[in-house]
């Protein structure tokens, strides 16, 4: 279970996130959306530190996330970026392996074992010794959310991981994602795309001045009559 | 480790430089650019000035040195304490006795000029001319106080190359020069400039220096029992200056090879000072991430040493760090200091770029993945930055290559130095420099083709 409690943000005197408070479960499949600048990127990036909260508390399975334990706590939450981020010095085996020896501290061939079963997954197996700029926008992405299964985490933050894909790779991603996600996972992703959220999200939340203005379950939020909604359909 | 090794290496050959000697040591200042009183053969400074040099020695029981420097850098050598004394065809003059102890004259000249044109007799004849003559010397003085038209110049070598080609009508030299040019340049004639005061050639020494009385009484002495003498004899009556040797397409041999000798110094010169200026950029770089005072120290490092030029840097470590921290340091050593504290403050932006060069991005997802600061620097960013930067640091030991012949002007033996000790005693200015040239353009272009095939390797 992961809880959010109270968070606030602020940039340059404007709330970001203004006391927000959020639970999710396991199985959970969340998607957030909401206009731009309404801290859906924040909102991600406060959960794993990479941005400072102001206050408030991140809690996943009742343990909260402080700046001493968050190397620990980082294990268990993957990143997903919208620029793939991919280690260029370093092939696509080598970018999955990378954190499983040097953070999991596996030994090198179990680390390559792992690594290969998490490119076979999102069939990449091939490429194992390409490097990153020898491939496509949705190969890297590939990569990159290889990368993060590898390391098993309980959490995966997705921030918006087809907005710099070409339209023909959004779905080809979208479903890869949507096979992925085991059911002890929680997920949530950053998204505009409406795919996305019919077919692989199992909850929405809409986001509105740092606060969530909606929070539903995909059905009802489909069915939803409410304005902001109807705003986002269009 | 190889760095490291090679860093226990540099430190050992710099130390081994300045090593402190048992018996006491008489460090004589020469210029070896002005035959047949000093010149350079074979490697070793000859002449007049170093046998009258043996014999101060060897009187005062002392192991005599002998410091190949620039004649314009003999004086300040002085202060420095880097010599005892000047023996170096100096002439003593009003102006630098204020400065410095002189000794009685230990022979005595008569100026003359040398001309191409037949019909003047006399120096009055040459009102409206220009005359060449040795910058710093009592000659250029005496001629602009006379209110000739004077140009400087460095080295007679220079001076004579300046008469052949037409930029001077004539030069003003001393006595014991006038044959052998005239032997060289048949075209050229001589005229005595009885309007020149010479006031004799003396040893130079520091103000105060307490051995000016025992080289008086060493030089009265000599006069006395003949061995100046006969140190007259062998040099200025017997000696022939140009020994004629082997030679390929006009060139001799000789010359090939003695330039040769500067190339390992100017290779050594600039290897050790590429790698002391990148460790000490890399130390900048740590620094100036941990703290703002730090940050600001480098950023006025690097302001000062890109603000100033190179050879006043040098300079001032050369002349004025030994008189103020009372060491001496040796040209080597001086150079090595000078050349990486300022390639430092270039490289040292080199790295910064290197640095700021690698995205943002991955170091984020370096950290999002559970990488610790100093993981990520290893694993991510250094790597990145070494290939960003690796190209500008060969460029950078490029430039050292080249800019390194100005340590020539300290008497540093290398590529340049040698060119010109030849150019000094056979008179001829050009061909030396070309075949320095050639030399530089090898070593250069050789470190061009390793650059390319780092570029390859780096952009896989």
């Amino acid at each position: 279970m992961l809880e959010l409690k109270n968070l606030k943000k602020a940039f340059d005197g404007k709330q970001v996130i203004d006391d927000l408070n959020l639970t999710f479960n396991k199985g959970e499949i969340v998607g957030i959306i909401g206009p731009s600048g309404c801290g859906k990127s924040t909102l991600l990036r406060v959960i794993n530190m990479l941005e400072s909260l102001d206050s408030g508390s991140v809690l996943l399975d009742g343990a909260a996330i402080t700046s001493k334990n968050v190397l620990e706590m980082r294990k268990k939450i993957g990143f997903v970026f919208q620029s793939f981020n991919l280690f260029q010095n370093m092939n696509v085996l080598e970018n999955v392996m990378t954190a499983l020896i040097n953070v999991k501290k596996m030994p090198k061939n179990e680390a390559k074992i792992k690594a290969e079963e998490s490119l076979k997954l999102v069939g990449l197996s091939h490429k194992a010794d390409s490097m990153p700029k020898n491939l496509s926008g949705g190969e890297k992405q590939r990569v990159a959310i290889a990368r993060t299964l590898a390391m098993d985490p309980e959490v995966i933050l997705f921030d918006e991981p087809t907005s710099a894909l070409d339209p023909k790779n959004v779905r080809e991603i979208i479903d890869l994602i949507a096979n992925v996600i085991s059911k002890d996972k929680i997920a949530l992703v950053v998204t505009h795309e409406m795919y996305f959220l019919k077919n692989v999200t199992n909850r929405v939340i809409m986001l509105k001045n740092g606060k969530p203005v909606v929070d539903l379950g995909k059905e009802e939020f489909f069915k939803s009559e409410i304005p902001e909604i109807k705003d986002f359909m269009h | 480790m190889k760095i490291i090794s090679i860093l226990i290496l540099a430190v050992a050959m710099l130390t081994s430089c300045d090593s402190i000697q048992k018996k006491e040591e008489l460090r004589v200042g020469i210029s070896a650019d002005y035959p047949p009183f000093d010149m350079m053969i074979d490697g070793e400074v000859v002449g007049f000035d170093a046998d009258l040099a043996k014999i101060i020695a060897e009187k005062m029981n002392k192991e005599l040195v002998i410091k190949e420097i620039d004649f314009n850098s003999l004086m300040p050598a002085l202060d420095s304490g880097a010599i005892d004394l000047v023996i170096s065809n100096v002439s003593r003059t009003e102006e630098r006795a204020k400065n410095y102890d002189f000794s009685i004259p230990y022979y005595k000249t008569e100026a003359f000029l040398i001309t191409k044109y037949k019909d003047k007799k006399r120096l009055k004849d040459f009102r409206m001319a220009k005359i060449g003559a040795q910058a710093g010397s009592i000659f250029e003085t005496q001629l602009t106080e006379l209110g000739y038209q004077t140009k400087p110049l460095a080295r007679l070598a220079m001076m004579v190359e300046d008469l052949k080609t037409g930029n001077v009508d004539a030069i003003l030299i001393d006595g014991p020069q006038v044959e052998s040019i005239i032997d060289n340049y048949p075209d050229f004639t001589f005229i005595p400039a009885t309007e020149i005061k010479d006031g004799g050639i003396s040893v130079a020494l520091k103000k105060g220096s307490n051995l000016t009385e025992k080289v008086d009484v060493i030089i009265t002495e000599t006069l006395k029992d003949g061995s100046l003498e006969a140190i007259n004899q062998k040099w200025l009556v017997d000696f022939e200056s140009a020994v004629a040797g082997e030679k390929i397409m006009g060139v001799e041999v000789r010359y090939f090879k003695v330039i040769a000798k500067g190339i390992s110094l100017t290779l050594e010169f600039s290897l050790i000072s590429t790698i002391c200026g990148f460790l000490i950029a890399t130390i900048l770089t740590v620094l100036s991430g941990t703290s703002k005072l730090f940050k600001y120290v480098s950023n006025l490092y690097v302001s000062i040493l890109r603000g100033t030029p190179l050879i006043l840097q040098l300079s001032i470590i050369y002349f004025a760090l030994p008189m103020i921290l009372e060491v001496k340091i040796s040209v080597f050593t001086a150079g090595i200091v000078a050349f990486s504290i300022n390639s430092a403050a270039y490289m040292f932006e080199h790295l910064k770029a290197g640095i700021n060069g690698v995205d943002k991005g991955q170091i984020e997802a370096a950290n999002a993945i559970g990488m610790t600061k100093y993981q990520t620097m290893k694993l991510i960013v250094i790597p990145q930055a070494l290939r960003n930067i690796v190209p500008s640091l060969i460029n950078e030991a490029i430039n050292m290559v080249k800019e390194s012949s100005i340590i020539s002007v300290l008497g540093a033996q290398d590529i340049m130095r040698k060119a010109q000790l030849i150019s000094s005693e056979t008179y001829d200015y050009l061909t030396p420099l070309i075949i320095a040239g050639i030399y530089y353009y090898i070593i250069i272009n050789v470190m061009n083709i390793i650059l390319v095939i780092i570029n390859k390797k780096v952009a896989r």
